[in-house]
């Protein structure tokens, strides 16, 4: 009998402690498997071939699911260069001008989660460079909103004049 | 052995409570973080990168308290017609995304000469503030965006594939207060394009 209730106060100490340990998933990268377009790799595959000739960025888009506190969520950007000679890039976290619809712009310290593997790539002409960015939230940071936006701006530096272009890729974070 | 039984029951039934509790953390913690993106590309160009206003270069200057249109004109002090027309856009955007975008404009501060300003973000200028709005051709003219410094409104939302080129422009209402010197202020009109 004491056995028993040593053992019952056992596990019931065990699970208190495990319910009360903040919870962890490991992160993963789950690209759409229905229409096999993307890698599982988290890089994106694109449909068709873009133009070689043209600035452009990769994915335009990225979904993240069941984000939490201590949790990271991964992708790769692809950055083509469109240009005749290289050029420099910058690679940001971007406070956005606009976001989508339930979505609401970004807590200040959001730009703190986002860790951009290369922000200044040199680009030589007509290539294609993948630069990992991550988003990591710290265990303890507070959730401010159940669905949020932060853009990743892609600028080429190289630009002259008074009018520039710029490419962004949204993020939208929906909270666990 | 009685007591025994009882205080089992006891442990038992805290057990039972403590699990009611604890499961639910169980069961959030089995929910992975997914991240999902559609194949799909962003680019844009745009031409020109510049913009003389009202034609005005040299030792010209524009006038502070005065709203200058991008129509691309000699004459850029009348506004575009109540549906803009392309020959009343300076900019054109040419669009090689592979799926619908929005473009936004902003326009940051002018500084380093006689003209410094910063943008108001209402529309509206002030003793050192100027005001902006953007438009795109074949938009009601009225219907004009107020471009700020940062948090604009997409000036054209759902652009698709198809549609190749935009021809765009932007206004400027200056300054009230008259320039300090005759030297030129610059500043960085960025339009940003993003999947919609």
């Amino acid at each position: 009998m004491k056995k028993l209730i040593i053992g019952l106060l056992i596990v019931g100490v065990l699970l208190i402690a495990s319910g009360c340990a903040p919870s962890y998933s490991p992160p993963t990268n789950t690209p759409p498997a229905s229409d096999g377009a993307t890698a599982s790799s988290g890089t994106t595959v694109l449909p068709n071939e873009p133009p070689v000739d043209r600035t452009w960025i990769s994915p335009g888009k990225v979904m993240v699911g069941n984000f939490h506190p201590g949790a990271r969520a991964e992708w790769t950007m692809s950055v083509h260069n469109g240009k005749d000679t290289p050029a420099s890039f910058l690679v940001a976290y971007r406070y956005p001008d606009n976001v989508g619809e339930g979505y609401i712009k970004p807590a200040k310290e959001v730009q703190d989660w986002v860790i951009i593997a290369d922000p200044t790539p040199v680009i030589a002409p007509k290539e294609t460079k993948d630069i990992l960015i991550a988003l990591e939230m710290p265990k303890d940071a507070a959730v401010f909103a159940p669905k949020w936006e932060f853009w990743i701006s892609v600028k080429d530096t190289t630009q002259t004049g008074m009018v520039v272009t710029e490419l962004c890729s949204r993020w939208l974070v929906q909270m666990r | 052995m009685r007591k025994g039984r009882r205080l089992l029951s006891s442990l038992a039934l805290a057990l039972v409570l403590v699990l009611s509790f604890s499961l639910p953390a169980f069961a959030a913690t089995t929910a992975d973080v997914t991240v999902t993106a559609a194949p799909s590309y962003i680019a844009i160009t745009n031409d020109p990168s510049t913009w003389t206003i009202n034609g005005i270069s040299g030792t010209g200057k524009i006038q502070p308290n005065t709203t200058y249109y991008a129509k691309g004109s000699t004459n850029e002090t009348t506004p575009p017609s109540a549906t803009v027309l392309d020959a009343e856009c300076n900019f054109t955007v040419t669009n090689s995304s592979s799926v619908n975008i929005d473009l936004t404009v902003t326009w940051g501060a002018f500084t380093g000469g006689g003209a410094d300003m910063t943008n108001s973000n209402a529309g509206t200028n002030g003793a050192t503030t100027y005001g902006a709005y953007c438009w795109y051709s074949g938009m009601t003219y009225a219907s004009k965006v107020i471009v700020k410094s940062t948090g604009s409104t997409a000036m054209l939302t759902g652009m698709t594939p198809a549609t190749t080129t935009k021809k765009w422009g932007v206004e400027i209402l200056t300054r009230t207060d008259a320039w300090t010197s005759g030297t030129s202020s610059t500043s960085t009109l960025t339009i940003t394009a993003t999947a919609s």
